[in-house]
């Protein structure tokens, strides 16, 4: 995260990339392989930039691309270097300047795409429970972290449930003192694929098994507004997760593995919109101590018991906050 | 088995829970990217290109740069 702020902390890159492009955003492991007409235009961009045919030591094709929608590149980097993000900035649009001129001349710009069928369709529930995550080190006694990144860690994800989910959360009666708990899928969906250690990393979905407690209650704390119509909650439960992670160590050549566990108390509060049948406001805190460490999530030298805290909010109604959870097309995101 | 407890001592001074979610959300200096109007679609932002005539500024990660990564 502390690599993503310092590429952006010119606020000329932001002017830039706000005003003289469309910026987008996307995951580029699934742009790499993906068999659809998105795939084979990334791929067309990503060959003509800074990673062209590059196999070792990974195939990452990530990094900041400019190019015209018919696929011509102007200029690519991977760099957290703001002035070269900049510099990078200014010569896609000097050698934009100069295409436009010549496609003008010669009426060889398209002006429309073709049809576009997504190989991965997009899982996004239409008037469902959108939480934006961050996950965060809570503060410790006795702090034994290296003073670098890894003591500013901090990331972000997001959490995706229907509407008829959303609706669920709200016990009946809707009456004050009204409590229930959450439905089980719910509850499931938080715990294996959004109450993981993902401070540093992007470790995997936590196997059904790994569940060892996992409540989550909902009570009214109170019924107001016109006709009674916002119905604010209290959510209060407690999850346990715990799992001997294995998993093969390409550079090493061997097998590993490694226990990991969170045991996280939940709060929080929502209210709940009857009118618009939908949340107008949900904050949840997650918070424990997490230990050991996994595969992908960078704890090898942080095995704790140390404390983790995810919070969940409400997320906005910008283009960015469809921004899919990291697990979506997992087969079990929705239910199994 | 680790023996742990629910919430450590040492963030005891933290009365609530909205004041440990604030502590958690980034700052505004952490999330000065996010004031980018940032599509979340390569596809989408193709034919808004097309539409708006502006070449695309595409920002690729593994992981997303918008969530997790």
């Amino acid at each position: 995260m502390a690599g993503r702020a310092q590429a952006f902390s010119d606020p000329e890159v932001i002017r830039l990339a706000s005003e003289q492009f469309i910026p987008v955003a996307e995951n580029c492991s699934p742009l790499q392989r993906q068999r659809d007409a998105k795939g084979d235009f990334f791929r067309l961009i990503a060959e003509q930039g800074h990673y062209a045919g590059r196999t070792f030591p990974t195939d990452t094709r990530q990094g900041y691309y400019a190019f015209t929608a018919d696929g011509t590149l102007l200029a690519a980097r991977n760099s957290r270097d703001p002035r070269q993000m900049e510099e990078m900035l200014h010569t896609a649009l000097r050698r934009w300047s100069v295409l436009a001129d010549t496609d003008d001349a010669d009426g060889s710009a398209p002006e429309t795409l073709p049809d576009y069928a997504p190989a991965r369709p997009s899982r996004y529930p239409e008037g469902g429970l959108i939480l934006q995550l961050a996950a965060r080190d809570l503060p410790r006694a006795v702090d034994t972290r290296k003073d670098d990144w890894r003591k500013s860690a901090w990331n972000l994800d997001y959490a995706w449930f229907s509407a008829e989910e959303a609706r669920a959360i709200v016990p009946q009666p809707r009456l004050p003192g009204s409590r229930q708990q959450l439905p089980r899928e719910v509850i499931r969906r938080l715990a294996r694929f959004h109450l993981r250690d993902f401070v540093r990393g992007e470790p995997p979905v936590w196997p059904e098994e790994a569940i060892r407690d996992a409540e989550l209650e909902s009570a009214i704390l109170e019924v107001a507004g016109d006709e009674r119509r916002l119905v604010r909650l209290a959510l209060h439960g407690a999850v346990r997760l715990e799992w001997d992670w294995r998993w093969h160590d390409r550079q090493r050549d061997e097998d590993r593995h490694a226990e990991s566990g969170f045991d996280a108390a939940l709060y929080g509060e929502a209210t709940w919109d009857e009118s618009r049948g939908a949340f107008i406001a949900f904050e949840l805190l997650a918070a424990g101590p997490r230990w050991g460490t996994g595969q992908y999530n960078n704890r090898a030298d942080d095995l704790g018991p140390a404390p983790l805290g995810i919070a969940f909010t409400l997320a906005g109604d910008e283009p960015r906050d469809r921004t899919p959870p990291h697990t979506i097309y997992h087969p079990d995101y929705f239910g199994r | 088995m680790i023996e742990t407890t629910a919430v450590p001592d040492s963030i005891a001074d933290m009365p609530t829970f909205r004041d440990f979610i604030a502590y958690v959300r980034p700052k505004p200096d952490e999330i000065r990217w996010l004031d980018v109007p940032w599509q979340t679609d390569l596809w989408e932002g193709r034919r808004l290109a097309l539409q708006e005539g502006k070449p695309i500024f595409l920002w690729a990660m593994n992981g997303n740069p918008l969530g997790c990564t």
